[in-house]
């Protein structure tokens, strides 16, 4: 699919786009120029609403549409919540000030527990999810594979409200979680839910060897098509690293899960231990490509 | 929504701070979503408030503003459970259309050019500033020096040259450090325009109505008034009249909240609409037909520390006439009102209506066969006087009235109607049957009747034609009596119920 096909379609006024984002295609670059191009004329007071998991992602959203003269509001999903819920604590019994109550430990508020509450309060009170869809027309969902069922319907529950406009960009192939039915967001579901679906599926990280980003993206369509990844094919720039003890880092799922998913040819499973350090490295290595062991 | 000043404050008890809360509802919430820290709401439901807008409740916004030691104002809007409110911008404020028109007192400022003045907001004033810079230049160089001041400037001009200052001194028109010389333009009416008086200095009901008509212009379709007496310094209709344009200004979707101390503005309201307020005590609201027709009739009833439900106009003259001498003072002096009630079932309505807003009152009542329930329920709750032992006073007096005195009251039934005593004593004749007559009507006193048929057929004319069934002959009434020697069973029924108004008082 053509980077014009898909600006295109972001740009549209379809309602729900989703975009299958493989690694190093310029999800970000393109999330960030959206919210950027989208946030400059937006009405007084709205939005765009920038949500991602993690405080780095945020940082990077932030840096890059800093300047743009655009009205864009990074954030996690987890802050959004909590700055939504903390006036709302006391009357939905949480503990209040709710920001002085949320971490990690006994008697805390877990963070996953703030997602829950958000959805609670929003099906309550449809009106604070109004006011939502008022401030924010455009709503991007970053790495949004890794979506609570909750943190999902947060979103979904100001979403039909309004003119909101949802971008949505994942990738099932880098899912952190296992999908868990009733829990994670199924990427079927999204699927079902989006007005359009377009695809980055152009490497664009490794301009300097092109021949690796296409490896890359044939590993993914083969691992996709629950084949073997084809380690044979690999350019000579990859290489296959041991990582002790990152087995032990956990990435929420076990070896079974790896091993089903992967489905390693024999010779190349070298012992079970060496293998979920192999597999979880070139799985890093595909699906997010960050880590340095695998490209030289 | 101006600064607050040290009066303000309940009693200036200025270390104690004060407090107000208010809920605003009909939320425009595409409005309040773009606000830059986005207001959290609460819930309304039978004009109570609940802590979330779930469900059937109206969805409202908490605010408050309090006036602190410093005499600072703060607006937020309070979050239960945490000392942490956002604030109560004045962008919001302004945004939910929370309109202060402006008051008296900030009459001198708001019709000058002053930035963000009611003037200001009307005529958009940026370009104007050129204009008056060049006309008080203009003015300044037409400024005619009187001699002495010029031989004055003279020698001023020298004392610069001797400085090594600038000597070329003329006087300029400067303005004041810290105003804009735009500020010294005000709205001015009069012909010729050198003759035209600043509208701030008009009288007070001129300056009240133009800074409401200014302010009215600028609020929005559904605006919150809030206002403090705004019948001051106008005449009765055209305090009805800005009663009626602020209920306009309001519309359907807006709402005010005024303070008056005036008859005119509460007779143009609806019961529903009207609280009582009195000291720290929570506003009382009224309800009832008959408090509207009241409202109607009568409005000063509704701010007197007493109102003393008559049972008609009669009675009301007679307790004009009695009831100052037992309470020992003017009853204006003490807030009593005497109101005639439009006759029982009225008063006992009006009376339930009173009580149940929890506010004080007396009745002043005929003991009719009928409504006895409703009568003592009103009697246990509140100072009630019913005749014992008659119907009401005309009963009385043709009861306990000596028969001398009795015939006496034909000459003040006479002048209460305007008619000559032979026409009443022919409708007293009237009113015995036939076979008892003895002689003409003339002959009534020297007939030799018995005293009981006198005194029933009395009875009946006085009831039938209404001798004194107006408040002029109600007064008239009382005062035969008290010439003619107050019957003993009267006066000490009186008396008694002057005694619970004057502990009512204390």
């Amino acid at each position: 699919m053509t980077l014009e096909t898909v600006r295109r379609a972001l740009r549209s006024p379809v309602r729900n786009v989703l975009v299958e984002a493989a690694g190093g295609c310029g999800k970000t670059y393109e999330a960030s120029e959206l919210a950027a191009d989208l946030g400059r004329d937006l009405p007084e007071g709205s939005e765009v609403l920038l949500l991602a998991h993690t405080n780095a992602a945020v940082q990077e959203f932030t840096r890059r549409t800093r300047g743009a003269g655009a009205r864009v509001r990074s954030t996690t999903i987890d802050a959004f919540c909590l700055d939504l819920l903390s006036p709302y604590a006391q009357r939905l019994a949480l503990a209040t000030p709710l920001r002085r109550w949320v971490g990690i430990g006994a008697g805390r508020i877990p963070f996953a527990d703030l997602a829950p509450q958000a959805v609670n309060l929003l099906t309550r009170c449809p009106a604070v999810g109004t006011m939502l869809a008022y401030r924010y027309p455009l709503v991007i969902l970053d790495e949004h594979q890794d979506a609570s069922v909750s943190e999902h319907a947060v979103v979904a529950s100001f979403r039909n409200l309004g003119l909101c406009r949802i971008r949505i960009f994942g990738d099932p192939m880098q899912a952190i979680y296992e999908a868990q039915p009733g829990q994670t967001v199924a990427w079927d579901q999204l699927m079902r839910e989006a007005g359009q679906v377009v695809s980055l599926d152009m490497p664009q990280r490794w301009e300097a060897q092109p021949e690796l980003g296409d490896w890359i993206m044939d590993a993914r369509s083969e691992l996709r098509a629950g084949r073997c990844l084809p380690l044979a094919q690999a350019p000579g720039c990859v290489r296959v690293a041991n990582v002790a003890g990152l087995g032990c880092v956990g990435f929420g799922h076990g070896k079974q899960g790896l091993r089903r998913r992967f489905e390693l040819s024999p010779d190349q499973a070298q012992g079970e231990r060496q293998q979920y350090c192999l597999d979880t490295t070139i799985m890093y290595g595909v699906c997010t490509l960050r880590a340095p062991e695998v490209i030289s | 929504m101006g600064a607050c000043s040290e009066f303000d404050f309940f009693r200036r008890r200025i270390a104690d701070g004060f407090e107000i809360e208010a809920y605003i509802g009909r939320l425009d919430l595409g409005s309040l979503g773009t606000e830059q820290r986005l207001p959290h709401l609460h819930g309304w439901r039978n004009n109570a408030p609940v802590p979330l807008p779930e469900g059937d409740a109206e969805h409202v916004l908490r605010c408050r503003v309090r006036g602190n030691a410093d005499l600072e104002l703060v607006y937020d809007l309070p979050i239960d459970g945490t000392d942490d409110a956002p604030t109560f911008t004045a962008g919001l404020r302004r945004k939910l259309m929370l309109a202060r028109l402006a008051g008296e007192e900030r009459a001198a400022r708001d019709l000058r050019l002053g930035t963000g003045s009611l003037l200001d907001r009307h005529l958009k004033t940026g370009e104007m500033r050129a204009p008056v810079h060049s006309a008080i230049a203009n003015a300044a160089a037409e400024m005619v020096v009187p001699g002495a001041t010029g031989v004055a400037l003279d020698e001023l001009r020298r004392m610069f040259r001797g400085a090594g200052l600038p000597s070329d001194l003329h006087l300029g028109l400067v303005p004041v450090q810290g105003a804009a010389l735009v500020g010294m333009v005000a709205l001015a009416s009069g012909d010729p325009v050198r003759e035209a008086v600043p509208i701030a200095y008009a009288g007070t009901g001129t300056k009240q109505t133009a800074l409401l008509t200014l302010s009215a212009a600028l609020a929005g379709t559904a605006p919150v008034l809030v206002i403090d007496e705004p019948e001051r310094g106008l005449e009765p209709y055209r305090q009805r009249s800005i009663i009626k344009r602020i209920t306009d200004l309001a519309g359907t979707e807006g709402q005010a909240f005024v303070t008056t101390h005036a008859p005119a503005v509460l007779g143009m309201l609806r019961a529903e609409n009207i609280w009582r307020m009195r000291g720290t005590q929570t506003p009382w609201q009224f309800q009832g037909a008959a408090i509207e027709r009241l409202l109607r009739s009568d409005p000063d009833a509704f701010f007197a520390v007493i109102p003393i439900l008559c049972e008609g106009a009669t009675e009301q003259g007679l307790l004009e006439e009695m009831l100052p001498p037992l309470i020992g003072r003017d009853m204006d002096a003490c807030g009593i009102r005497l109101v005639d009630g439009g006759g029982q079932p009225n008063v006992l309505e009006i009376a339930h209506g009173f009580i149940a807003a929890s506010m004080m009152c007396a009745s002043f009542l005929d003991n009719e066969p009928a409504y006895s329930g409703r009568r003592e329920r009103i009697q246990g709750q509140s100072a009630a006087f019913v005749w014992n032992g008659a119907i009401n006073i005309e009963d009385a007096t043709c009861r306990w009235i000596s028969l001398p005195n009795l015939f006496s009251l034909l000459d003040t039934a006479s002048e209460a109607r305007g008619v000559q005593r032979r026409h009443l004593e022919d409708q007293v004749f009237f009113q015995i049957s036939a076979p008892d007559r003895r002689g003409g009507p003339r002959e009534l006193e020297a007939a030799g009747y018995p005293e009981q048929i006198l005194r029933t057929a009395f009875n009946e004319a006085m009831t039938r034609h209404e001798w004194f069934k107006t408040r002029v002959a109600g007064r008239l009434l009382a005062r035969a009596l008290t010439d003619l020697g107050m019957p003993v069973e009267i006066r000490q029924q009186i008396d008694r119920f002057g005694e619970r108004v004057q502990q009512l008082l204390a």
